[in-house]
């Protein structure tokens, strides 16, 4: 009966009380699970928020979206289990902006001076979404009571996922799982997963303090939930009643705990952490056989010498999986399909010469993993570029069913000579040639 | 009186309906309620069973009727859109992007990020062919098209029979010398060349051109389904189906995959009111179509497609969805939907109970086989069985599920945004109308408007002649 609240929108969300303890969230693998329940808690203990009101949340140390945009809580009904509606929108531009919560909607009206210190670009792509959200809530309160969700229904949504969750541990097999992999970057991410009685903990003791790679604790927890759902197929309902029986530890001194250096764009940064979490399930009984994912996908970003600006974002391929040959990058991301050479050659002084998946298979096998993008341009104006990489450095300890996957690289190639770009900021010449592969998929040996 | 039929071709099932002049009445017309405006007749086909070319002409001529024309509306051909496509399409595109990523489809929700499956394939990469040619952003022809390369190509794919050729060149919107030359060449041979619409996001476009060529031979089997249907009568060259463009077509190229959605134009032309929600509880799918909201792209299966469509979403319960216990011990509705091949117990075929069998005993009736009832009702009982809510009986549990379903549908409905009004219509309308009329008050409508009649109507007022 829950699922029929579900709200309709294209990016993570979820609903929840004002504790942030979560009613339901929207599927998917990402950095929101851990931000938004935050964010929701925050919003509620900052401001006395009724129905209708909005916070924008920006630090990801109080639940923001960081680098990437925002999260928006729109306060539903604030003293049921329903009182919060939780969502991360992508906010083009607003990268470096700092804010403390800011309460863009109370009592009906937007806070125009908010909007008006954002760019315009940002602005134009919240509006709709605050819209959207404070819809919601309105139609939710005039909602008929004979539609209007009980408490008691509510409370016995709870009790059925809460033990339908300790079933489903239940069934786990009990014992320890590690896994470890050192990054390019020069961070190392150790996990060690342990099912036991009284449910499932993951450790990262032993990951190094950040360099590069940082993430804060919201945000591993987020996609170390989100991922953990995913991967044994935990739907909804069930994943509702698992708090209390997941159990994340990470020290504060590592990069998975680095809320100052970790503040930048989110949901790329998860790369790692997912392969590293794939790594150790894969080590548990009775899982299926498959290739390991590499998980981190190649960004880079023009700036052109008259301020015109390109970013890629193109996927990695996914593990190979039994029974499933030509897999894709598509498997995995299927919400990245937007790209348009039209587009990017309309937009800056860059000429597409080449762009495919990547020729050869990384791990060749039995079956094979899903190759990567292959993207060749030719940059026709000096620019400045940043290419953030933080996959593994060499290969992580694979299982003996596992073949290896491929890192992302770029080349450059200039006055007839091609060398490997190292990750970074580099300046670029006009006539320049790039050629950025993404990463391949593990095979199945 | 001119006289025409309207035809709803679904998948698994048509409907038909003859309208003369006097149906375009407004409803204050004396005309129309003294009755004159009504159908003057109408009939639906399971078509396994009761094939087109033979359930129309024995229709036509038991009622009388003397059509100067028929007027077609379909989504026949979404049936096929699970299986690969462009199978005997091939593609010749700017050399450099020949292996282009985006046409290997791609699922809009993939299943799992760590258990991701296949992508559907939109065409054959065999039949993807590099050109030499190269038109800048600007419009600039930087590399004219290479003839010799064409030729080649060419030359190969008629040994291979191929006969259909997209022609997928990067900017040629803004700069089409390259592609109408090689259209010229190709065309000269005897290829069937598609050529995209420029919307300047060439994945959409290229997308939309791929299911122009791929429905082809899909849509010649329809039409000879039809035209075996007229052999006969005097319909020849007066057979249009309406399209999402907004007009009507028998063999434009370029319309096959528009002719998809032609019935949903035809709805949203048919609704006065903006933000309406048409809840369509049609034969093979139920679905919401909002109204007010004509969109460019189409959230394909593969990926956006430029193609003018409606707004419009699944519902999430469907007539074909398989019924299941699932992690908790109750019975719902599967994740998937299936489809009536074989059909629902109701119809004496298939071995899983579906939503239709549960809920659509009278709507399927006039076709249920002589053993369907009880094949139903043990079906049906075996759910009970297995789940762990203690129904007393099928009867118990279809009462239960259809409040739970109906609860849900308003609720969605409710949340999803402002509705000013709520159309019901479809073949299945009747389940629901109860609920959504008790939660929508007088903002609901209920409309026994077949899409036939819808189709009829419009071709009648529009349609060529």
């Amino acid at each position: 009966m829950i699922a029929g609240l579900r709200p309709l929108f294209p990016t993570p969300f979820i609903l929840a009380n004002k504790q942030g303890r979560v009613l339901w969230r929207s599927t998917g693998v990402n950095a929101a699970a851990g931000l938004l329940p935050l964010a929701t808690e925050n919003a509620f203990r900052y401001f006395p928020l009724q129905t209708g009101d909005q916070i924008l949340l920006k630090d990801p140390a109080s639940g923001g979206a960081g680098d990437e945009g925002f999260v928006v809580v729109t306060a539903l009904d604030p003293n049921s289990e329903l009182a919060a509606l939780a969502t991360w929108v992508p906010c083009p531009g607003t990268d470096g902006f700092k804010a403390p919560p800011l309460p863009i909607r109370l009592g009906g009206g937007l806070n125009d001076q908010i909007l008006a210190a954002l760019p315009p670009a940002a602005v134009e792509a919240l509006r709709p979404r605050l819209d959207e959200a404070f819809g919601y809530a309105r139609r939710l309160l005039a909602m008929p009571s004979s539609l209007r969700p009980s408490g008691k229904e509510l409370e016995g949504f709870r009790s059925q996922s809460r033990k339908k969750a300790k079933a489903l541990l239940g069934e786990m097999p009990w014992g320890e799982f590690r896994s470890e992999i050192a990054l390019r970057s020069g961070e190392a991410l150790r996990l060690r997963i342990s099912v036991e009685e009284d449910g499932l903990h993951c450790d990262f003791s032993g990951s190094s303090p950040a360099k590069e790679f940082a993430l804060p604790i919201v945000a591993t927890t987020g996609f170390v939930r989100s991922a953990l759902a995913d991967f044994f197929g935990w739907s909804p309902f069930s994943e509702a009643g698992l708090e209390g029986l997941i159990d994340i530890r990470v020290p504060t001194d590592c990069c998975l705990n680095d809320a100052v250096r970790g503040s930048g764009a989110l949901s790329s940064r998860g790369g790692p952490l997912l392969t590293l979490l794939q790594s150790a399930l894969s080590k548990m009984p009775g899982q299926t056989q498959q290739g390991l994912s590499n998980s981190c996908d190649l960004g880079l970003r023009l700036r052109f010498t008259d301020g015109r600006e390109l970013e890629w974002r193109l996927p990695s391929g996914a593990g190979a999986v039994e029974a499933a040959e030509n897999l894709s990058f598509w498997g995995q991301r299927a919400g990245q399909s937007r790209g348009s050479i039209e587009k990017w050659e309309s937009a800056a002084p860059v000429r597409v010469v080449h762009f495919s998946e990547r020729n050869a298979p990384a791990g060749k096998g039995r079956v094979n993993g899903a190759r990567g993008f292959h993207l060749h341009l030719i940059l026709g104006a000096d620019a400045r570029g940043t290419w953030a990489d933080f996959s593994p450095a060499g290969r992580p300890k694979l299982e003996k069913h596992q073949g290896p996957f491929d890192n992302a690289e770029i080349l450059l190639r200039r006055g007839g000579r091609e060398e490997p770009l190292k990750p970074g900021a580099h300046d670029f010449k006009a006539g320049d040639e790039l050629v950025l592969l993404s990463g391949s998929g593990g095979g199945l040996l | 009186m001119r006289q025409v039929i309207g035809i709803h071709l679904g998948a698994s099932f048509a409907e038909a309906c003859a309208l003369d002049e006097s149906a375009l009445s407004r409803t204050s017309d004396p005309a129309v309620l003294s009755g004159k405006g009504k159908p003057l007749a109408s009939a639906r086909w399971y078509l396994p069973r009761q094939p087109l070319r033979t359930s129309l002409p024995k229709w036509i001529a038991e009622n009388g009727l003397n059509p100067s024309a028929l007027y077609i509306s379909t989504r026949s051909l979404e049936r096929i859109y699970d299986f690969r496509m462009g199978g005997t399409t091939a593609q010749l595109v700017t050399r450099g992007v020949e292996r282009w990523p985006f046409l290997s489809g791609t699922p809009i929700q993939p299943p799992s990020f760590f258990r991701p499956s296949p992508p559907l394939a939109l065409s054959s990469a065999d039949l993807c062919f590099g050109v030499d040619e190269r038109v800048t952003a600007d419009g600039e022809v930087e590399t004219p098209l290479s003839l010799e390369s064409v030729e080649a190509i060419a030359t190969k794919l008629k040994v291979q029979e191929v006969k259909k050729i997209c022609l997928h060149f990067l900017h040629a919107g803004r700069n089409p010398a390259n592609e109408n030359a090689a259209a010229d060449y190709l065309e000269k041979q005897g290829f069937e060349v598609f050529r995209p619409s420029h919307s300047g996001d060439e994945n959409a476009d290229w997308r939309a051109n791929t299911l122009d060529a791929s429905l082809s031979g899909s849509m010649e089997e329809l039409r000879g389904e039809i035209e075996k249907a007229i052999d006969g009568l005097d319909l020849q060259g007066r057979v249009q189906f309406a399209t999402g463009h907004g007009d009507w077509m028998w063999d434009r190229k370029d319309r096959r995959l528009s002719s998809q959605f032609g019935a949903d134009r035809l709805l949203r032309r048919d609704t006065d009111t903006p933000d309406t929600a048409v809840l369509d509880f049609g034969w093979d799918a139920w679905r919401v179509i909002k109204t007010g909201q004509p969109c460019t792209d189409w959230k394909s299966p593969w990926g956006p497609v430029h193609q003018p469509s409606s707004a419009r979403r699944d519902l999430f319960l469907q007539p074909t969805q398989a019924l299941r216990i699932d992690e908790a011990g109750a019975v719902v509705a599967g994740d998937k939907s299936e489809t009536y091949e074989p059909g629902p117990l109701w119809l004496g075929r298939g071995q899983k109970p579906l939503v239709a069998d549960l809920l659509g005993e009278k709507v399927l009736a006039e076709w249920a086989a002589a053993t369907a009832p009880t094949r139903v009702a043990s079906a049906l009982q075996a759910l009970v069985k297995s789940g762990a809510e203690n129904f007393r009986d099928a009867a118990q549990m279809s009462a239960h599920l259809h409040k739970t379903w109906a609860a849900r549908l308003n609720r969605e409905l409710w949340l999803e945004r402002d509705w000013k009004n709520v159309r019901v219509r479809g073949p299945f309308a009747s389940l629901w109308w109860p609920s959504l009329q008790e939660t929508w008050k007088d903002r609901a409508e209920l409309d026994e408007t077949t899409d036939a009649e819808l189709v009829a109507r419009a071709g009648l007022r529009e349609g060529p002649r």
